[in-house]
């Protein structure tokens, strides 16, 4: 009898010890922080560190954002998972119980995208780039795998397509008319733009006409290295156009918002020095082993994780242009 | 009753903790599992040859982390050898925990008392990268370095897909002379090629690409051969290899690719000296 009994509290013991991830998994989403920078416009910072490299990172390292409007929510960004994604969702009711319907990524990478299956309960429209699907496509197998290795603290993560393009299209549905569009979330229109190859091939921005807030996604990147993922000399000639918008606010893919252009032109200075460094060891014939020591290092202290981002910035853009020398 | 329960709980639990740890992921923090994939590999490609340590023959140099998995920039470096019967002929390399781990065999210049080497290889996951190089007269000495880097296999390919294909077979030569060697030379050779490894996806119809890739690369130089590789699916996109060969008073360098699908390119550039300096001959 006795035996019984201790093998029963065993059992307890053993069951609650199985169960302990699952209920610990469960408190651990808890609402982002988020900050009021305009009437009715949100903005949560995410951190400086390596996506899912350390055990806490669930991939909350890029700014999202969301915009309140008299009918409606709309999302910029989404988070690095699908826990981010949801805890983005609990700050967004604490503050509004307006219904939530447009999420809008500004790119595909991983840290804006990921979050996204946590609105699909809402019933949003999910925007992006008109190449934006084709991007997610392309880099499937290898974000699947990544969120596969990342294990538990991300379970539940998934690749989300958008539903819909940012462009105007013709009625028909054949032709592009503009890369630019505006949805309406109740007496506040956003301005839906998607621009050429630049930091990626999948960039897009959005700006909010009522109070001019403009969110740029990582085509302007503050404090945190940019990551070179399109093409360099496109990135800085889409740079050059956005420079001339009128905006009050700017909100960078990272780091801090912006009341002027000064992000702008230091990741504008980064690209080109990484540029015109990575073409002089092109034309003396350095090996791009060498070429990734040197190329950009004037840029180093300016920016935060440098040394993990800024070779892979060195070695893709080598790639494209070894040809042409 | 509760026993049975108790021993499933215990089966539960202890299935749950150690079988999520993947060989990749325990082999990405433990030297010990990196050992025994090694012991494994080496036994299936070298059987009971002595591999003995590289010191002091051979070193190789690759990034601690790549800087990007798909592009991860290595070379290989023998030091100088007196004796004939030392020089090295073969270095075959190993990627451990890639799909395809023994990754290719390069075979030089039989009259080299010193090799280097350089390419771009992809890595699948945190691994060990060998080489092994053989001598004439049929010794093995090893190098290796642990590189942290992951998802190049399955990384798309850089830029466009219609592009990349129509242009696969582009070879370009580039040479010049080795600084305070006038009889060695230094070729870069550069291959354009999508090397599908079969383990990407195609953005259009996100089905997986089937594998198209180069196989075989010979080098020669006045009709000898001064490189050549017989490689896999570990090798990066637009091959490009960077090797030093004895240079003579000029003559004929050939390149000839082949990769799976049956096509063979080749490229040939006639070298002089000028002025103390190799350079393509125009022609």
């Amino acid at each position: 009898m006795k035996e019984i009994k201790t093998i029963k509290f065993f059992f307890i013991f053993i069951l609650f010890f199985l169960l302990s991830p699952l209920i610990i998994a469960e408190n651990k989403i808890k609402p982002l922080d988020v900050k009021k920078i305009a009437d009715g416009v949100y903005v949560h910072y995410g951190k400086h560190e390596n996506f899912y490299e350390k055990e806490d990172n669930i991939g909350d390292i890029a700014n999202l954002g969301f915009i309140i409007g008299d009918d409606s929510i709309a999302v910029i960004d989404t988070g690095g998972s699908h826990q981010v994604g949801e805890s983005l969702k609990l700050a967004i009711k604490k503050v509004s119980k307006k219904p939530i319907k447009y999420v809008i990524n500004t790119h595909g990478h991983q840290d804006h995208v990921f979050g996204n299956s946590a609105f699909l309960s809402e019933g949003v429209t999910i925007y992006g780039h008109y190449s934006l699907k084709k991007f997610l496509q392309e880099r499937g197998s290898q974000y699947i795998r990544q969120i596969t290795q990342a294990g538990d603290k991300v379970k539940g993560t998934s690749l989300i397509f958008p539903h819909k393009v940012i462009a105007e299209i013709s009625p028909d549905q054949v032709k592009k008319l503009s890369d630019e569009m505006t949805i309406d979330l109740g007496n506040r229109k956003l301005l839906l733009t998607s621009h050429a190859t630049a930091h990626t091939y999948s960039d897009a921005t959005v700006l909010d006409l009522k109070t001019k807030t403009f969110f740029v996604g990582d085509l302007v990147q503050d404090e945190r290295t940019p990551t070179m993922d399109g093409l360099v000399k496109n990135w800085i000639k889409v740079l050059n156009e956005i420079e001339k918008i009128d905006f009050k606010i700017m909100v960078p893919g990272h780091g801090k918002i912006q009341k002027d252009n000064t992000a702008l032109e230091k990741t504008k200075t980064y690209l080109q020095v990484l540029y015109d460094d990575v073409i002089d060891g092109l034309k003396k014939d350095i090996p791009a082993e060498k070429v990734i020591e040197t190329a950009a290092q004037s840029e180093k202290d300016k920016w935060v994780l440098f040394n993990r981002v800024n070779p892979g910035n060195v070695v893709r853009t080598f790639m494209r242009y070894e040809w042409e020398y | 009753m509760y026993r049975a329960l108790l021993y499933i709980t215990f089966a539960l639990f202890f299935s749950l903790t150690f079988s999520v740890k993947a060989e990749e992921a325990y082999c990405a923090v433990s030297e010990e599992c990196r050992e025994a994939r090694w012991t494994d590999l080496k036994q299936t490609i070298f059987k009971d040859i002595d591999i003995k340590s590289g010191e002091g023959i051979i070193e190789l140099s690759t990034p601690k982390r790549a800087p990007d998995a798909a592009f991860v920039p290595m070379s290989f470096k023998t030091h100088k050898l007196k004796n004939q019967d030392d020089f090295i002929t073969k270095v075959h390399l190993v990627i451990d925990m890639n799909p395809s781990p023994y990754s290719g065999t390069f075979k030089f210049a039989t009259n080299l008392d010193q090799i280097e080497l350089a390419t771009r290889i992809r890595l699948d996951a945190y691994t060990k990268v060998r080489v092994i190089a053989e001598t004439k007269k049929g010794d093995y000495f090893m190098a290796a370095n642990f590189v942290k880097g992951s998802g190049g296999c399955a990384a798309p390919p850089l830029g466009d897909l219609d592009n990349m294909i129509a242009n696969a077979g582009k070879i370009k030569i580039k040479v010049k002379n080795v600084e305070e060697k006038d009889d060695i030379a230094e070729a870069k050779i550069m291959i354009s090629h999508p090397q599908f490894n079969g383990l990407q996806a195609n953005p259009e119809t996100t089905e997986m690409i089937e594998a198209y890739f180069i196989y075989n690369v010979e080098v020669t130089y006045n009709d000898k051969i001064v490189m050549s590789l017989e490689s896999d699916i570990s090798i990066s996109q637009d091959p490009t290899f960077r090797f030093n060969f004895p240079v003579g008073e000029g003559g004929d360098l050939k390149i000839t690719a082949k990769d799976i699908d049956g096509n063979i390119y080749s490229h040939s550039e006639k070298l002089a000296m000028q002025d103390n300096q190799l350079k393509i001959a125009f022609q």
